[in-house]
């Protein structure tokens, strides 16, 4: 069951870390 | 969280230090997805380093599942830096263009092209006909080349990284993962080259496995608890990647006697039988979280495929050892009778603990008087005892296997925290 929620933290990381790159990107532009 | 946090660090640095001034949208998107990549790619190694400060309590298998998913999200963060450098200003070309900076291009490609055989050797090892040592020596000499051509295109694209602050930290930040990786390949051999083992009896068993029995050779042995596993070395050195993760056998309770099931699966499994009793040998461990605590008290449920009840076998010895009292089940599945893996032992363990066992064959002989066919939910309704608040799950078998039972047990109403799974398909 473990390897699902390894998967999805995966996904969610990604997702989270993404969205914190463009939030930067889009404040520097200003 | 600290994951997040350290991952954010690289691209945090540059932006809070030298602020230059502002490109379009898709510029500055480009740019902070190569500085994410940079800080996604350099935890990679620490991720997969079996630091057990990291590692610890997450599980390797679970930390190794992660560590495939992101770094293919790492690879796209890679490839999609100079895509959107490029779309948003088509005057980056130049970085690509060695005469302008041979260092800075080459580099970039570097990274571009090493990124790519990382992962593209990694998802299709077996259709590339890799061997495991091989792909483990490529896997980290490409990931070395990847962090640190990335961190010196960092460096020397000079926008965000002007600043000799924000390039000394950028450096340290970088530079310390890159010591983890000296860490797991240099020192960590080194230390266990101070506690060598010796091999003491190579028997083969049903279901072509091969049964390593391994003495410590003047140290006191290994702390593990039952179900964990270690990684093997045989031979020469310790200083080599031929290195391979085992299951213990043996009860946790003799730390200085392992003993390890070894099934045919690859090129050192398959030569495991012919080791000369007397040969040297290093492990490396303990690792992995699926464990027993025998003196919780709890039931068990065991659900085993094939190998898979290699971690079981020494959970139930150890709670023989320590006189556990509590009810517990083993459904030990196969396809053959004759692939029934320490038959004799989980037997006679039945005889002397409260241990109830269900063998289940999907190829039965004549006259089989146990189960037949797949683990399905059907038959665990069959031969398990209701499911209650105070018995544990622990499943181990080849993925098809899992896939199914996993479900299955959760359709039962076994809560995801007392359902305790491993899976071995690390590469």
């Amino acid at each position: 069951m473990q390897h699902i929620y390894a998967r999805r933290a995966g996904i969610i990381a990604a997702i989270v870390l993404l969205a914190v790159a463009l939030g930067v990107a889009r404040v520097l532009v200003g | 969280m600290v994951y997040t946090a350290l991952v954010l660090t690289p691209m945090l640095i540059v932006v809070l230090g030298h602020r230059p001034e502002p490109r379009n949208l898709l510029v500055e998107s480009g740019a902070m997805l190569g500085l994410l990549g940079l800080g996604v790619l350099a935890m990679q190694l620490v991720i997969s380093g079996r630091h057990r400060w990291f590692a610890g309590k997450l599980g390797l298998d679970n930390v190794l599942q992660y560590h495939r998913q992101v770094g293919i999200f790492g690879w796209l963060l890679v490839l999609a830096h100079p895509l959107c450098m490029l779309l948003g200003n088509p005057e980056y070309l130049a970085f690509l263009d060695p005469r302008e900076g041979w260092l800075r291009a080459i580099s970039l490609y570097l990274v571009l092209l090493a990124s790519t055989a990382l992962i593209l050797t990694s998802l299709w090892r077996e259709r590339f006909g890799l061997q495991y040592e091989w792909w483990r020596a490529i896997h980290a000499a490409l990931a070395l080349l990847v962090v640190t051509g990335g961190l010196g295109h960092a460096l020397m694209a000079d926008h965000y990284t002007g600043g000799w602050l924000t390039k000394a930290l950028l450096g340290g930040l970088i530079g310390v993962p890159l010591l983890l990786l000296l860490e797991t390949r240099l020192i960590r051999p080194w230390r266990m080259s101070q506690r060598p083992w010796k091999v003491t009896a190579v028997e083969p068993r049903a279901g072509d496995v091969t049964r390593l029995a391994l003495q410590a050779d003047g140290h006191a042995g290994m702390q593990f608890l039952p179900g964990q596993f270690v990684w093997l070395t045989v031979g020469e050195t310790p200083f080599t990647l031929q290195q391979h993760p085992f299951s213990m056998t043996s009860p946790a309770t003799e730390p200085d006697r392992i003993e390890l099931a070894i099934k045919p699966l690859g090129d050192f499994s398959r030569s495991v039988a012919d080791v000369a009793c007397g040969t040297q040998a290093w492990l490396e461990g303990p690792y992995g979280t699926f464990s027993i605590d025998a003196s919780s008290g709890r039931r068990a449920v065991f659900i085993a495929g094939g190998i898979g009840v290699t971690p079981m076998i020494s959970m139930l010895r150890t709670c023989l050892d320590r006189g556990c009292d509590q009810p517990m089940w083993l459904v030990d599945a196969n396809n053959k009778e004759s692939e029934i893996i320490f038959r004799d032992e989980i037997d006679s363990l039945a005889q002397r603990m409260s241990l109830q066992i269900v063998h289940v064959l999907v190829d039965p002989p004549p006259g089989w008087h146990g189960e037949t066919g797949y683990v399905d939910e059907a038959m665990l309704e069959k031969v398990l005892p209701p499911d209650a608040d105070d018995i544990d799950y622990f499943v181990c078998g080849p993925p098809p296997m899992m896939d199914s039972v996993e479900p299955a047990l959760r359709a039962r109403g076994v809560a995801a925290n007392r359902l305790i799974s491993e899976r071995f398909e690390l590469v």
